[in-house]
């Protein structure tokens, strides 16, 4: 099992995930980096992604994990930056026993929203992200939900030069955009997807939080 | 990428349709001496799975010193955000603006297209017309595409409109601007020394006389492009791979172009003949390449009748076992009835049989020239229920010349048999679906039915009803065309100059996108038609076989003897038969390149 670590930057952040999954498929038939294949009516070769990344919003850690055992990660790795489209290029390659399923284990992400003009309200957003009760609004299927985003927001950090969100990720989630369009609404900014980058996935094991990098250590051949 | 446009792309949506970024996007930065933007006046997902742009577009980047790019309509709401934001319209390889091109071209398929055309170029900040274009710094507008069969209705648009083969007057277009550009010649001389190459016609060069408003003829004539030898000619393999899901998306293999049959009302039978084919051995090292280098798990072949490819049996062998093995799946076009063999069925799952009878008796098939008999439609349908396919998708015209309801009905005995054949001879156990889809007849250009009048509206209607009240059977599905866009693209497809001031106020009045059902207002376009003080039933009526047409002035090779010849033959329900390799049929194509 090889577990792909790559970015997604720049214009295709404009790709949507169910639209990326097709874009590393298809890399991986020109890269020939053979995968094993479902078994259903339309066979396809089985991988694995890490959380959806929401539209516009870049990356500098998303995992994909391949069912392939004849190949180095050297190899994966220089087949794979060969034949991806500019902007998802991987970092690393590792070789694991098995599928560490980030979708399922990822218990927060790290994200960094650029911008200098934060800082100046530093300690209105901080309290404003800290309260207790945070209840937003947003469109869903044509109606509109309520959502209280307090609880799950982990940590805020404003700096000179953006802010640093840490908040849950799977079951329950929030999306930052979900985050700084309440911002925007509050103190009227112009935060939009494409100002936010996904910088860690975090894993809680036994009381620790352990980076992506750190908890795939346990799973490395 | 400036950061308003950053922000716009977030509000609509599908963004990717925007920014490009596509595997296999040729090198943009190159040194480049004459820059292109290729537009498709349709969306992203249409334009990009026509199988005409993407060999121009990699042809032109190919070539030393040449860029090409591609642009195609913005859908509803990024033209919005566009307007709204001032951002003229740009191209999806680099964010150019449009103006900032030497040449722009729009590949126009079809008549429906036409008032996406005008949009674009609003969004682009171009004058529609190309004498409010002569004072300015704007690129040279050309156009190109299948509508270019008559390109009178738009012609007072472009500064040239290119007939024929894109792989030829195209590339020597390219060429002849990059040479005076170099040499510092002005627009109107450049398109001077351009109007003497084949293919291209400039508007302002050809007049069509009147007389008491009656075309009497033209000032000169223009020679339709053609690509000798369509085995050697450029087709790419290295063929971007879109990031969203396109319409088609696959790889293509062009097995040919012009074919044999000589169906009386198909425009594009004509108008891509002399026929040529590309050899089977260079189609399969074609779709070796394409499998590896696009990554697309699915291998189809394009051509107006893949069933009359000169060695179709040897190549489905050979792409079979070489190119279409494991995961790669061979997906097959629609079939001539007659030419269908269970081995022809693609490789992968069955899907649903498409086969296009056209009409519903024997009599009609022989005045359109369908030479399939009632028998090979028996067979077929045998063979198939026989491999186990449980769906069929029937295709048929509704406003032919003769058509009477003995042939609508002929449409009903069709799917009775196709129902009664399914429970002798289906293999599967789910029940056989059908699905029958009519389109109006259009009397298209360069056919043998050019001067046949369109059936009225009303007609059409009643036909319509006809079928849907005759085939509310289980199992069994009716879709149809719309009769409202059938008149316009009737009146668009054998229009004249007159057409231009109309176009112009249907796009003012808002009409865009008409090719999309639900965005088609037929209303605003009788509208246009009434204030410009023009009657579309001067355009949908019988034409006498002796007038002059407003596409007389364009050397397609197919003469006009020819056509009134099989039209003749039409209203005798005489057949004309396919030509092969040892018989010509004698309609003139090959005066512009060897057939076969």
């Amino acid at each position: 099992m090889k577990v792909i670590r790559h970015i997604k930057k720049g214009n295709i952040c404009c790709v949507s995930h169910i639209d990326s999954m097709r874009v590393l498929q298809r890399t991986l038939i020109r890269a020939q980096i053979s995968t094993k294949m479902s078994e259903g009516f339309n066979p396809h070769p089985i991988t694995y992604t890490s959380h959806p990344l929401p539209l516009g919003v870049a990356s500098e850690e998303e995992f994909f994990v391949v069912a392939n055992e004849d190949m180095t990660t050297q190899q994966v790795l220089e087949a794979f930056n060969n034949n991806i489209p500019n902007g998802m290029e991987a970092t690393q390659c590792f070789d694991c026993i098995k599928n560490p399923n980030f979708a399922k284990n990822v218990n927060y992400c790290e994200y960094f929203v650029s911008g200098n003009e934060f800082f100046a309200l530093k300690k209105q957003i901080e309290e404003y992200l800290k309260q207790d009760s945070l209840v937003v609004r947003f469109p869903f299927k044509g109606t509109e939900k309520e959502q209280d985003i307090a609880p799950l927001i982990l940590d805020v950090n404003v700096k000179k030069d953006g802010i640093i969100l840490v908040l849950a990720a799977g079951n329950p989630n929030l999306r930052p955009d979900r985050v700084t369009d309440a911002l925007n609404e509050k103190f009227a900014l112009k935060i939009g997807a494409n100002d936010i980058i996904r910088t860690k996935q975090l894993i809680v094991k036994e009381g620790k939080t352990l980076t992506a990098t750190e908890f795939l250590q346990e799973f490395i051949k | 990428m400036k950061d308003t446009l950053k922000k716009i792309l977030l509000k609509v949506e599908k963004p990717a349709r925007y920014v490009g970024g596509e595997f296999n996007m040729p090198n943009m930065d190159k040194p480049c001496r004459v820059r292109l933007c290729l537009c498709f006046p349709e969306i992203y997902e249409i334009g990009m799975s026509n199988i005409g742009v993407r060999i121009l577009y990699h042809m032109l980047n190919d070539m030393e010193g040449i860029v090409c790019e591609r642009c195609f309509a913005p859908f509803l709401d990024m033209g919005e955000q566009l307007k709204a934001n001032n951002i003229p319209l740009f191209s999806v390889d680099s964010g150019k603006s449009l103006c900032e091109f030497d040449i722009v071209g729009m590949s126009i398929g079809y008549e429906l297209l036409y008032t996406n055309v005008l949009y674009m170029l609003d969004l682009a900040g171009i004058p529609f017309r190309a004498k409010d274009r002569m004072n300015g710094n704007y690129p040279i507008l050309i156009a190109g595409g299948p509508c270019v069969v008559n390109p009178e209705p738009f012609a007072e648009i472009f500064d040239a409109i290119l007939i024929g083969e894109g792989e030829k007057n195209l590339k020597e277009f390219t060429m002849l601007y990059d040479e005076c550009k170099k040499d510092g010649l002005s627009k109107a001389e450049f398109l001077e020394k351009a109007a003497v190459l084949d293919g291209v016609y400039v508007p302002t060069k050809v007049k069509p006389i009147y007389e008491d408003k009656k075309l009497v003829g033209f000032s000169e004539s223009v020679k339709k492009a053609v690509v000798q030898d369509l085995d050697a000619a450029y087709f790419p393999t290295k063929i971007l791979v879109p990031n969203i899901e396109i319409t088609h998306d696959r790889a293509v293999l062009e097995l040919y172009r012009g074919c044999n049959n000589g169906c009386r009302f198909c425009q594009a039978c004509f108008y891509y003949r002399p026929i040529r084919f590309r050899k089977k051995d260079t189609l399969v090292e074609y779709g070796k390449q394409l499998v590896a280098n696009t990554g697309y798990s699915e291998l189809s072949l394009s051509s107006l009748s893949t069933s009359d490819y000169y060695a179709l049996h040897e190549l489905i062998g050979d792409l079979k076992s070489s190119v279409c093995t494991g995961d790669v799946r061979l997906a097959m076009p629609s079939l001539r009835l007659d030419s269908y063999k269970p081995e022809y069925m693609g490789s992968g799952r069955l899907g649903s049989l498409t086969f296009a009878p056209e009409a519903g008796t024997q009599r009609l098939r022989n005045v359109i020239n369908k030479n399939i008999s009632e028998q090979n439609i028996e067979n077929t349908i045998k063979h198939a229920l026989e491999c186990g396919y449980t769906g069929f998708k029937l295709y048929f015209m509704i406003g032919l010349p003769t058509e009477t309801e003995e042939d609508l009905q002929g449409i009903v005995d069709i799917v009775l048999m196709i129902k009664d054949m399914a429970k002798v001879h289906s293999k599967n156990k789910r029940p056989v679906q059908i699905t029958v889809s009519t389109s109006v007849f259009i009397p298209k250009p360069l056919t043998p039915f050019q001067w046949e009048r369109q059936i009225s509206e009303q007609e059409m209607l009643e036909k319509q009803k006809f079928l849907i009240d005759h085939l509310h059977i289980k199992n069994v599905r009716y879709n149809w065309h719309g009769a409202e866009s059938s008149v316009i693209e009737s009146v668009f497809s054998r229009g004249d100059r007159r057409l231009i001031d109309v176009l112009e106020r249907a796009y003012k009045l808002g009409c865009k996108f008409d090719g999309w059902s639900e965005r088609f207002d037929m209303t605003k376009w009788r509208q246009a038609f009434d204030e410009c003080g023009v009657d579309m039933n001067d355009y949908t009526r019988e034409w006498k076989e002796d007038e002059v047409l407003p596409w007389d002035f364009v050397e397609h090779g197919v003469s006009k003897k020819y056509l009134v010849n099989e039209r003749h033959n039409a209203y005798k329900a005489q057949t004309t038969k396919a030509c092969d390799k040892s018989h010509c049929s004698g309609c003139g194509a090959n005066k512009l390149g060897r057939c076969y």
